[in-house]
C-alpha cells in the first residue's frame, strides 16, 4: 500500500505556480530521492507534505494519519542559539497542546538517550548546537524527528556542505532507519545517494520522472534522461524543460 | 544616598521601577535578542507615543494611550505582513514613523499649555508614581507568568519555530503573546528609559549575559541581575550627580559591555597562548 498520495497537486504563490499537476505515490518503506534544480519546487513539495502550506487545488494524504519526522537543512540554524542537543531533540517531544508548566519525563529522557546513543552522539549531549560539526548537528536533526516515532521522514538536503565520509555515515543512518520508515530525501548529492535509494523524482514545476524499481541504477536514468547522472543538475540549469 | 532612599518615597517609587523594568528587560530582551526582533521592538516603542499623545489630547492618563498603541502597532505590523507580502523591515519603519508624527499632531492639538514630552522620549525615574509601580509589578506578573509557565514552548518556537509547527503546535498563538508581552514591556520602560532609549536596556543585557551562558533560562537570569546592577547604580549616579536618569542607566550599559566584552576577550586570548605554551 501507499504510504503518501498526491493527487493532482498544485500550489501557487500569487501569480507564480510553484508546482504543477504533481501526482505521486510513495509505497510504505520506499527510499524515494527528491532532486532537480535550485527554485524547481523540491521545499514547496515538503512544505505542503507537512502541512505547512495548503495546495492550492488537489490533495495529499498521508495514511492513517501517519506522524511525519521532519528533518530540516542544517544549515539554516543559528548555531549560537542557547540550547543543547538534550533540549534540541526532546522538542520533538512537545505536547500539541499547550500544558502549563509542562517538564519532560523521565521516560522522555531516557529515550532521547537511546536515540543519541544509536546515532552516536550521546557523549554530546550536554554541548550547545554550535560546539558541533556539521555533520553532528546533522545528527542531531535526525534525533529530533525520530523522538516523534515517526512512520514517514523527510529531510531536506541532509547532506549539503557535509565531507564525503559523513556524507555517507548519514546515509548509512538512514539506510538503518529505512527497514522500518519511508524516506524522503531532496537531495544534490545525486551520484551518492543512487546507491541507497529505491526510486527517484525530478522535480521542476512539473514532476518529470519516477520510478518505483528496485533494479534502478546509473545506466537507467542515462536511457530515460539521455545523459549521465554527472552532468544532470549542470544540464538542468542551462535548460529547466528538459523532456524525459 | 541610602539614607534619602528610606526617606524619599519618590525614591523608594525609582527604585522599585529600575527594579522591575530590569527583570523584565532580562527576560523579554534575551527572546528579542534571539528572535531577531530588535528593530520590531522600537518600532513599537516608538508607535507608542501617538497613544501618549492621544492619552494628553482626550485626557485620559498617557500610559495607557501608550499601551493600546503599542499593542495595536505590534499586532498590526505581524497581521500586516501575514496579509501581504510587504517586507516587515518597511512595516516596522511605517509604525515607526507614523506613531511619532500622530504624537506630536495629537500634543499640537491639545489645548492649553503643552506638555513636556522628554521624561516619555528619554525616561525620568525620579517621577514615577505609586499608582505607576503598582501597574509595574502587575504587567511584569503577567510578562514572567507567560514566559515561565510554557517555557518549553518558547526555547521550541524561538529556536525553530517551523519544526514546532510541524509536531502540531500552534505557533501563531505564541506570535501573538510574544508580540503583546514585547508591548507591556515597551511599557514599563517608558517610564524608567524613555521610548527613544528602552531598546538599549533590552538589547544590552542579554548581549554581555550571552558571554557567560548558552543555557537560555540562564540568559535570562543573567541578563536581569545585570539590568538590575545597571539601573539601580544608574539611579543612585544620577540622582548625586543630578543629570539624567535614563541617560546615565543607558551610558552604564554600554560601559559595562564594552568592559565585560574586551576583558572576555583579553582572558580568552590568554588561556590560548597557555596552551599553545604547553603545546611548545
Amino acid at each position: 500500500m501507499y504510504d503518501i498520495e498526491i493527487n493532482d497537486v498544485s500550489v501557487n504563490y500569487g501569480p507564480i505556480c510553484a508546482l504543477q499537476n504533481i501526482n505521486l505515490k510513495v509505497k510504505s518503506k520506499e527510499f524515494l530521492g527528491i532532486i532537480g534544480p535550485n527554485g524547481g519546487g523540491k521545499t514547496t513539495l515538503i512544505k505542503a507534505l507537512l502541512g505547512l502550506l495548503k495546495p492550492t487545488i488537489g490533495s495529499i494524504s498521508i495514511k492513517g494519519n501517519h506522524t511525519i519526522g521532519y528533518v530540516p537543512q542544517f544549515t539554516f540554524f543559528d548555531r549560537n542559539f542557547p540550547i543543547n542537543v538534550l533540549d534540541v531533540i526532546l522538542m520533538g517531544r512537545l505536547p500539541k497542546k499547550i500544558s502549563l508548566f509542562h517538564r519532560y519525563s523521565a521516560k522522555d529522557k531516557k529515550r532521547a538517550e537511546e536515540i543519541m546513543d544509536k546515532l552516536g552522539i550521546l557523549e554530546f549531549k550536554n554541548r550547545q548546537i554550535g560546539q558541533l560539526s556539521g555533520g553532528q548537528l546533522q545528527k542531531v536533526l535526525i534525533g529530533r524527528a525520530l523522538i516523534t516515532d515517526p512512520k514517514i521522514l523527510i529531510l531536506d538536503e541532509p547532506t549539503a556542505s557535509l565531507d564525503t565520509k559523513t556524507k555517507k555515515e548519514i546515509y548509512e543512518i538512514l539506510k538503518m532507519l529505512n527497514e522500518d520508515k519511508t524516506i524522503l530525501i531532496v537531495s544534490h548529492d545525486i551520484e551518492e545517494l543512487f546507491s541507497y535509494i529505491d526510486s527517484v523524482t525530478y522535480i521542476n514545476k512539473k514532476l518529470h520522472y519516477h520510478k518505483n524499481d528496485s533494479s534502478l541504477n546509473h545506466e537507467d536514468i542515462k536511457k530515460s534522461c539521455g545523459y549521465s547522472v554527472k552532468l544532470f543538475r549542470e544540464k538542468e540549469i542551462q535548460n529547466d524543460r528538459i523532456i524525459i | 544616598m541610602i539614607e534619602s532612599l528610606f526617606r524619599y518615597s519618590f525614591l523608594q517609587n525609582a527604585f522599585m521601577a529600575a527594579f522591575l523594568a530590569s527583570i523584565v528587560c532580562g527576560i523579554i530582551g534575551t527572546i528579542i535578542v534571539e528572535k531577531r526582533l530588535v528593530s520590531m521592538s522600537g518600532g513599537i516603542a516608538h508607535a507608542s507615543f501617538g497613544g501618549i499623545g492621544l492619552g494628553y489630547l482626550l485626557g485620559i492618563e498617557p500610559i495607557i494611550g501608550g499601551l493600546v498603541f503599542s499593542i495595536l502597532a505590534s499586532l498590526g505590523i505581524s497581521t500586516i505582513k501575514r496579509k501581504t507580502n510587504t517586507n516587515s523591515d518597511t512595516l516596522i519603519g511605517m509604525f515607526w514613523a507614523v506613531g511619532m508624527a500622530l504624537g506630536i499632531l495629537f500634543i499640537s492639538l491639545t489645548p492649553g499649555y503643552p506638555p513636556d514630552m522628554t521624561s516619555y522620549l528619554f525616561g525620568d525615574i525620579l517621577t514615577v508614581s505609586s499608582i505607576y509601580i503598582k501597574m509595574m509589578a502587575i504587567l511584569s506578573i503577567i510578562i514572567i507568568f507567560f514566559i515561565m509557565s510554557i517555557f518549553n514552548y518558547w526555547r521550541a518556537y524561538l529556536f525553530d519555530e517551523e519544526f514546532t509547527k510541524v509536531i502540531g503546535v500552534n505557533v501563531l498563538v505564541f506570535e501573538y503573546i510574544l508580540f503583546i508581552l514585547i508591548a507591556l514591556t515597551i511599557v514599563i520602560l517608558i517610564k524608567v528609559v524613555g521610548i527613544i532609549l528602552s531598546i538599549a536596556l533590552l538589547t544590552i543585557p542579554p548581549a554581555i549575559a550571552k558571554l557567560f551562558t548558552y543555557n537560555l533560562k540562564k540568559m535570562m537570569i543573567v541578563s536581569s541581575l545585570l539590568g538590575v546592577v545597571f539601573s539601580i547604580s544608574g539611579l543612585f549616579i544620577s540622582y548625586q550627580y543630578n543629570i539624567p536618569s535614563g541617560s546615565t542607566i543607558i551610558l552604564l550599559s554600554v560601559i559595562g559591555y564594552f568592559v565585560v566584552g574586551s576583558s572576555s576577550k583579553l582572558f580568552n586570548k590568554i588561556k590560548l597562548y597557555n596552551v599553545k605554551k604547553e603545546l611548545i
